[in-house]
């Protein structure tokens, strides 16, 4: 499975300004982190899978989900009993739910603990859509329209494309060494990270060897990232780009007066 | 005689879309050596990934030595089925060439691994490379280091994922050799290959895949004759069955030893 790649498609949201799928990327993850409430981040968690279904890659992010299902069930329970203990915990028991030994689950916690899987998935999906429905050189033409100087917006560009191609080297890595009798998932804690050692090693070097490569090319190229640039595709707004824009600032608005007004938020 | 490896209807596809493999059924014996050739993208890799359990099958069934493949780990299945991999620098992690090559051997338990290790590194030819670090090699050595480490397990059968691609031909001459080597000592070789010469020197027989499907299996004479499937998947025939062939040979030479004496035959 290639990690985040972009998907050719002729989709709604193929077509938008790759700023307006910014933008909304970035509402969606405010969104997010203003509401705490588990119906709130679930309806927001259904909207962007629905986002992914408009952009015909859901069965791309679907699997992707599956994979972080270990973290998101982490998170429920780490949530559901230590969030007296977190910088927004108070000390106070509200209703207990139930007791694990000495730990104790109570109403708030437990409404913690099914919020947070829902914030966590929305905040790595919405990238996700954004990556997969814009191209590579439309995500670094974006981001120079938007103010970041072109070094940066090319740095950040390439390393969304290098993390697909280190995920990649990553699992032919693993299953090279698996062929040689190494088990990763087997011991204690400390065995387990000794024993990603023969696939960090040669991955370190992959690493190495790609940007080398890399830097070569773009060398050969005439790459300066210095110089001034142009790009030959123009981003252009639509009116559906700006009726969004609208509609994701709107909706910004509406929901920091809705938290301020103790709407969305666990009492 | 009992296959080693059986494959029953097996397709696969990453993430259930677009079939890579549609419906595979073959059947390799002990002591065969058999080549997999077919374009670029056909599922060749993807096929012999099922052999030692990096994939499971969606729908069917691959057997090794009647161990259902879905039902064992990798590592369980690499104690039978060693896969050299395309690129050698996959897997080169160690200080040593020796520790390198210790490394498999002491994973699966093999008895004495110092001895084993030491040997497999004599049969690949790197006896006097030992103690360097494998990271100086060349990419030649760097290949049947590769080689070493797998045959270091001491598995039954042998998986060579395009062990030639980028080689020299001298290194491909000792590959060849080794893998002749492994002929005399009755291992199951599956040589994954672009490399026509390679595939009608060494192999028992030849599959031919093209997307996804077994097109034919058969000799290397019987393959490589047949103009129309050699076209087909974009290979060209080894030089010397093309010139076998213009000058009309009733059977093609697969070697040029084969082609110097049907040559004299023809001339007495």
């Amino acid at each position: 499975m290639k990690l985040i790649e972009y998907k050719k498609k002729n989709s709604v949201i193929h077509k938008l300004d790759a700023r307006t799928k910014l933008i909304l990327c970035a509402t969606l993850i405010l969104l997010a982190f203003i509401f705490n409430d588990p119906l709130f981040l679930f309806a927001l968690f259904l909207f962007s899978i629905y986002l992914s279904y408009l952009a015909e890659i859901h069965h791309e992010v679907i699997p992707r989900i599956k994979i972080l299902a270990p973290s998101i069930i982490m998170s429920f329970f780490l949530w559901a009993l230590f969030h007296r203990w977190s910088l927004f915990g108070s000390t106070e028991i509200v209703d207990v739910v139930f007791t694990l030994g000495p730990l104790t689950v109570d109403r708030i916690g437990l409404m913690y603990g099914l919020a947070m899987p829902f914030r966590v998935m929305t905040v790595l999906i919405s990238p996700i859509i954004f990556l997969m429905t814009t191209k590579l050189s439309d995500v670094i033409h974006c981001l120079t329209k938007l103010g970041l100087p072109y070094p940066w917006a090319f740095t950040f560009g390439l390393s969304t494309k290098l993390v697909s191609v280190i995920g990649n080297e990553f699992m032919t890595i693993k299953q090279a060494q698996m062929s040689r009798g190494l088990e990763t998932e087997k011991g204690s804690l400390i065995k387990r990270i000794k024993s990603h050692i023969p696939i960090i090693v040669p991955l370190t070097i992959k690493g190495i060897e790609l940007s080398d490569q890399l830097g070569m090319s773009m060398s050969i190229k005439g790459f300066n990232p210095n110089s001034k640039r142009t790009f030959y595709r123009q981003l252009k707004m639509r009116k559906i780009d700006f009726l969004i824009l609208i509609i994701c600032l709107t909706s910004l608005l509406v929901s920091v007066v809705m938290r301020m007004g103790g709407i969305g938020v666990i009492v | 005689m009992n296959s080693i490896i059986n494959t029953k209807n097996l397709w696969f596809a990453y993430e259930n879309r677009n079939w890579i493999l549609r419906g595979i059924n073959i059947d390799i014996y002990p002591s065969e050596i058999v080549s997999l050739i077919g374009p670029n993208g056909c599922g060749k890799t993807t096929l012999v990934k099922h052999f030692n359990g990096l994939l499971k099958p969606v729908k069917g069934k691959v057997f090794v030595k009647d161990i259902d493949t879905s039902r064992a780990s990798p590592a369980e299945l690499s104690r039978i089925v060693g896969y050299v991999f395309q690129n050698p620098n996959y897997q080169i992690f160690s200080a040593t060439v020796f520790e390198e090559t210790i490394f498999g051997p002491k994973n699966f338990g093999v008895e004495n691994p110092e001895q084993t290790a030491f040997s497999s590194i004599k049969d690949v030819g790197l006896e006097d490379k030992m103690k360097i670090s494998p990271f100086s090699l060349s990419l030649g050595e760097k290949e049947r280091l590769a080689i070493a480490s797998v045959l270091a397990i001491t598995p039954q059968v042998f998986i060579f994922d395009e062990p030639t691609t980028g080689q020299d031909r001298s290194t491909t001459k000792k590959i060849i050799k080794i893998v002749n080597r492994m002929r005399k000592s009755n291992k199951t070789v599956i040589i994954i290959t672009h490399d026509m010469e390679l595939a009608s020197e060494c192999s028992d027989r030849v599959f031919v895949m093209n997307r996804g499907i077994i097109e034919k299996v058969g000799d290397p004479h019987e393959i490589f004759s047949d103009e129309r499937l050699l076209r087909k998947i974009q290979l060209s025939p080894p030089t010397i069955v093309t010139i076998g062939k213009s000058l009309a040979m009733n059977s093609v030479p697969l070697t040029v030893e084969e082609f110097v004496k049907r040559l004299k035959n023809e001339i007495d």
